[in-house]
């Protein structure tokens, strides 16, 4: 190394000199050395597809490009207006998501009884984002009825009773067919079980209602076991659907990532989100081989009401902490890490809380705070 | 009368007739005329809290003739179970009847025992209050609903078959028929309990045709009840409302599985299934109340059992069968035992046998 740099070289390893750090996590941040080695090139910016959605999706998603942008992370947002009751994603929302790999959406609402398919529904089958995830955990300082929640749910989003097959046999009966088979069970479990196995999570629950539906949920918890054989390390065990929700409201703590099929999946993670502080706030997504669709945690198609959009005070922590998840996903880990280190010190402050937290701030408030709060 | 009652209103923890009447049914009510009713007591823990049932009932001086029935060793063919025919016989003679904890037992050739009641006599309706026991600390307070699951068709109609190896079809079925009658049985509840509000939990939004009949369904009967407000909520919204405020809610319309999955959640919230009571409506009036947790064979016989539901449960038989003072005054004597603190069974945390709390019961009546 040529002798002229090595002074320089000396300043930028030197602490920064900030004000003295109020909280520990400030001053571990400046003194962290770098742990996470890139490849060259890397830093290249990498294209995001953007679906602002319906309800309070602009809201949010207008939160995250604030945040993006004052971060200067290395991601561009192509955007593209999708509302809920179009009849079909547009091509070139698909084949954007397809050049990007990676989308980031808020709610699409599905209006209720008729006409239109889900679109949320249609974009994970159209893009085979077999496995819908949840992560729902107690934030620090957000007081709730429950403590020691970490629970992540992942949920088969293909099929179940979502397939869409649904009849009017005679006037007045109507069928609708759950679909289970071995190929979307396996995969689902087979995603569960390395999730658990990377993320260094100790047990792997299936929820299931096998009792009554003995073929349907019989073949699914017939393919989490045979996967599950293959993680020794791993525990597995088993619970029925109705028993599941009872216990999470009593004793969450036993419970570390659940796989569920279609339906249940959507219940346990309301619940779960529920428990651990609202569907405001828990982040999620969903992926499948190639792709992945970040958004709002549980309940997707909840796009909130018209009051919360006039007056601008929808809750941005789900989506900005899904975005961290998708930085981490494009492999950007610093800038997830910081951005959820705001998130949750601006949370377990408590000065910016917007309604369903419990406070009075606007979505904009609590953006700054968090941009104030980027280490 | 009985609506005169709930009309005046009473303040906690006396409870009126508000919380646990299931209908209005055609019993008389004169003194001296006995009404008879089918026990089954069932296996584990059956037979020592329907003990207790029925020692708070003389206690209390309820005009009341047990006709007993015990789940049979041999499969009956009538029935096609271990249920015998003169058990059924007896509840559909009867009208009313409560139901202790029942094991399935394993092997092929029969139906379940909770299949069996519900095709034959035609159980239509669960009815399941869940209000938060004074007294008892749960993380939720303010638990004071009824949630109403049709219990015939839906997603648990057992129409399965393999399609080829590894696709398996299960049929959901969604009737007018069935439910119309849940939802007018669900909106009579309201009006005969001074409920001011029904909500129907779906999820039309992603099965519109099935879900879809089952709002329709709703629409059409809320219609006739002008008084009581109606509206719909998606059961993702549902759950989550539920566990962070259940106090929104008041009575909850749902098809059968959703309505397994939220009345098991709603008895968590208030403590559990040992004390959670439960009644069963069928065609022609049959109300069959029973206890839904497990038979508990490891503490069958220890005078460890807890007989909380299977008594609240009593109760709202008697609520159906009009005697509403007793009911009250059983009701209140559960709760103020509860209240107290002095005799809990283990489940509750406390250590008193079944003999010593259900004495405290009758004290207290």
């Amino acid at each position: 190394m040529a002798r002229r740099s090595t002074p320089l070289l000396r300043r930028l390893l030197a602490p920064s000199p900030s004000p003295s750090p109020s909280t520990p996590l400030a001053g571990a941040a400046s003194r962290r050395t770098v742990t996470y080695m890139p490849r060259p090139g890397d830093g290249a910016p990498r294209g995001v597809t953007l679906i602002p959605g319906d309800g309070i999706g602009p809201l949010v998603t207008g939160a995250v490009r604030q945040v993006m942008e004052a971060m200067h992370a290395p991601v561009y947002f192509e955007t593209y207006e999708v509302h809920g009751d179009m009849p079909t994603v547009p091509a070139e929302v698909i084949e954007s998501i397809r050049r990007n790999k990676v989308c980031l959406k808020g709610g699409l609402a599905t209006p209720v009884g008729g006409g239109v398919s889900s679109l949320n529904v249609q974009l994970r089958k159209e893009l085979d984002l077999y496995a819908a995830l949840v992560n729902c955990f107690n934030l620090p300082g957000l007081p709730t009825r429950h403590d020691n929640v970490d629970i992540v749910v992942i949920r088969e989003n293909t099929e179940g009773e979502y397939s869409g097959l649904e009849h009017e046999v005679v006037p007045g009966v109507v069928e609708s067919l759950k679909v289970i088979t071995k190929f979307c069970s396996e995969r689902i479990a087979k995603y569960a079980f390395e999730y658990a196995y990377l993320n260094n999570r100790k047990k792997v629950t299936a929820v299931h209602k096998a009792n009554i539906m003995k073929l349907a949920d019989g073949l699914f918890l017939e393919s989490c076991r045979e996967v599950a054989k293959k993680y020794p390390g791993i525990q597995y065990n088993e619970i029925i659907v109705d028993n599941c929700c009872m216990q999470l409201v009593a004793k969450p703590e036993q419970f570390d990532v659940m796989v569920t099929p279609n339906l249940y999946g959507n219940l346990v993670a309301n619940v779960a989100a529920g428990i651990a502080g609202g569907t405001g706030v828990m982040p999620g997504g969903n992926v499948g081989q190639d792709h992945a669709i970040f958004e709002q945690g549980a309940s997707a198609g909840n796009v909130g009401n018209e009051k919360i959009v006039e007056k601008k005070r929808a809750n941005p922590v789900a989506l900005l902490l899904s975005s961290a998840m998708m930085l981490r996903h494009l492999q950007f880990p610093s800038f997830a890490d910081r951005l959820e280190t705001a998130v949750k010190r601006v949370i377990a402050e408590g000065k910016y809380r917007t309604k369903d937290l419990g406070g009075t701030s606007t979505t904009q408030e609590v953006t700054d705070a968090v941009i104030a709060k980027l280490g | 009368m009985a609506l005169r009652r709930l009309l005046q209103g009473s303040v906690l923890p006396r409870v009126t007739g508000r919380a646990l009447a299931p209908a209005v049914a055609p019993f008389s009510t004169e003194s001296g005329e006995t009404i008879r009713a089918t026990l089954f007591p069932g296996d584990g823990i059956g037979p020592e809290i329907a003990e207790s049932v029925k020692q708070v009932f003389n206690v209390a001086g309820v005009p009341i003739e047990w006709e007993e029935h015990y789940v049979g060793t041999e499969v009956d063919p009538r029935t096609e179970s271990f249920l015998t025919w003169e058990s059924l016989e007896s509840v559909r003679r009867n009208k009313v009847g409560l139901k202790g904890p029942m094991a399935t037992p394993i092997g092929k050739g029969h139906r379940s025992l909770n299949l069996t009641l519900r095709k034959e006599l035609g159980l239509y309706a669960n009815v399941r209050p869940c209000n938060s026991l004074p007294g008892y600390k749960t993380r939720y307070d303010d638990v004071n609903l009824v949630t109403i699951r049709e219990n015939t068709e839906g997603e648990y109609s057992g129409l399965e078959h393999q399609v080829v190896r590894g696709v398996v079809e299960s049929l959901k079925i969604i009737t007018r028929q069935a439910s119309l009658r849940v939802a007018e049985y669900a909106f009579h509840y309201a009006k005969a309990n001074g409920r001011e509000r029904v909500s129907a939990i779906h999820k039309a939004n992603i099965m519109r045709k099935t879900d879809g009949l089952f709002l329709k369904c709703c629409r059409e009967v809320a219609e006739k009840y002008p008084e009581i407000q109606y509206e719909e909520v998606i059961i993702d919204n549902c759950c989550m409302t539920l566990v962070k405020n259940p106090g929104l809610f008041d009575v909850l319309v749902m098809p059968n599985l959703y309505g397994d999955i939220i009345s098991d959640l709603c008895a968590g919230l208030i403590g559990g299934l040992g004390l959670t009571p439960s009644c069963n409506i069928g065609e022609g009036g049959i109300c069959l109340a029973e206890a839904v947790h497990g038979s508990a064979p490891d503490i069958a016989g220890k005078n460890l059992a807890n007989p909380t539901a299977l008594m609240l449960s009593a109760v709202m038989m008697l609520r159906h069968l009009q005697f509403n003072d007793k009911a009250d005054r059983i009701h209140n004597a559960i709760l103020q035992t509860i209240a107290e603190g002095k005799y809990r069974t283990t489940d509750l945390g406390g250590k008193a046998s079944t003999s010593e709390f259900t004495k405290a019961v009758c004290d207290h009546i």
